[in-house]
């Protein structure tokens, strides 16, 4: 409670409220977000090294980012239960959004490698993929 | 019935504290600070966030020139080792809730966020101070700093 009184310049209400604003409902959904999207990634990516028996440095990478994402969701979850609906906010939009990612590719642009998303819509892109697996020998595990 | 329910929950939690600025409540503490810019605070020494608060004060008490002051109200406090742990040069005192629930206006036994902070003008008006529950925009350095460049002045 401020008195009228005392005014404060426009822009520091603005900029404190933009940041309140943030902390407590952007930020606890981005974190749910984060924290199902990596481990969605890394479990397609584990699924890819099993079934082509790649090199397991990104299964090694994205275990160790999505089990860190995990638990400092928690650990911001854990100050007040009020940001527990907004975490699984966050987390349920995850899901969804993933629930339609059929797979994600890397692209090469000169020596940058940029993620590519290929949704379950994508026909064109499903289809080549599957033709792409069914050439490739199944190894043993 | 229910409009009449809801303007009575609003105007009775409205005014469950009193509005500013009015005066502040006279203390001994606050003597030496007749005639300054004061910023009081009630503060419980284990809370994260009644630590980070002493240290924007001890930060405006140095840069603002204000006059700082802090009560720890609850039982357990150790004001001696949280004052050098924190490195605090203005007077921290302990003292029981209640008169804290008496400066702040808060009825006694209700439950208050911390810190609790008061801004006291030159002329002993409290012009602004925290909701019962707690007000983070007077934990701001820069919105703190603004009040207290706003009352500075003549």
């Amino acid at each position: 409670m401020i008195a009228a009184g005392v005014a404060i310049p426009a822009w520091m209400m603005v900029w404190f409220h933009a940041r309140e604003i943030f902390w407590l409902y952007l930020f606890p959904v981005t974190a749910g977000y984060i924290v199902v999207s990596m481990y969605m990634l890394h479990m397609r990516i584990l699924q890819t090294t099993l079934a082509r028996g790649g090199k397991p440095h990104g299964v090694f990478i994205t275990g160790c980012l999505s089990t860190m994402a995990n638990l400092f969701g928690w650990r911001m979850m854990l100050r007040t239960w009020q940001l527990i609906p907004l975490y699984a906010l966050g987390v349920g939009l995850a899901y969804a959004v993933m629930s339609r990612v059929y797979a994600v590719r890397l692209r090469r642009i000169g020596w940058l490698r940029l993620p590519r998303i290929i949704w379950r819509g994508d026909v064109e892109g499903v289809a080549a993929i599957r033709q792409e697996v069914s050439q490739v020998p199944p190894q043993g595990l | 019935m229910r409009i009449v329910g809801l303007l009575l929950l609003v105007g009775g939690s409205a005014l469950a504290q009193p509005a500013v600025p009015r005066p502040a409540p006279r203390i001994n503490f606050l003597e030496d600070c007749r005639g300054k810019v004061t910023i009081m605070a009630f503060i419980v020494t284990s809370c994260p966030h009644c630590q980070a608060f002493s240290k924007i004060l001890e930060d405006l008490s140095h840069t603002k020139s204000v006059c700082a002051r802090e009560v720890a109200f609850n039982e357990d406090a150790d004001i001696v080792s949280f004052t050098r742990r924190f490195q605090l040069t203005f007077p921290v005192l302990k003292l029981e809730r209640g008169l804290m629930n008496d400066f702040m206006g808060v009825p006694r036994g209700s439950r208050v966020g911390t810190p609790q902070i008061a801004v006291i003008d030159r002329n002993g008006i409290i012009q602004a101070q925290s909701a019962r529950e707690g007000s983070p925009i007077l934990m701001q350095p820069e919105i703190l700093g603004a009040i207290v460049e706003k009352l500075r002045r003549p």
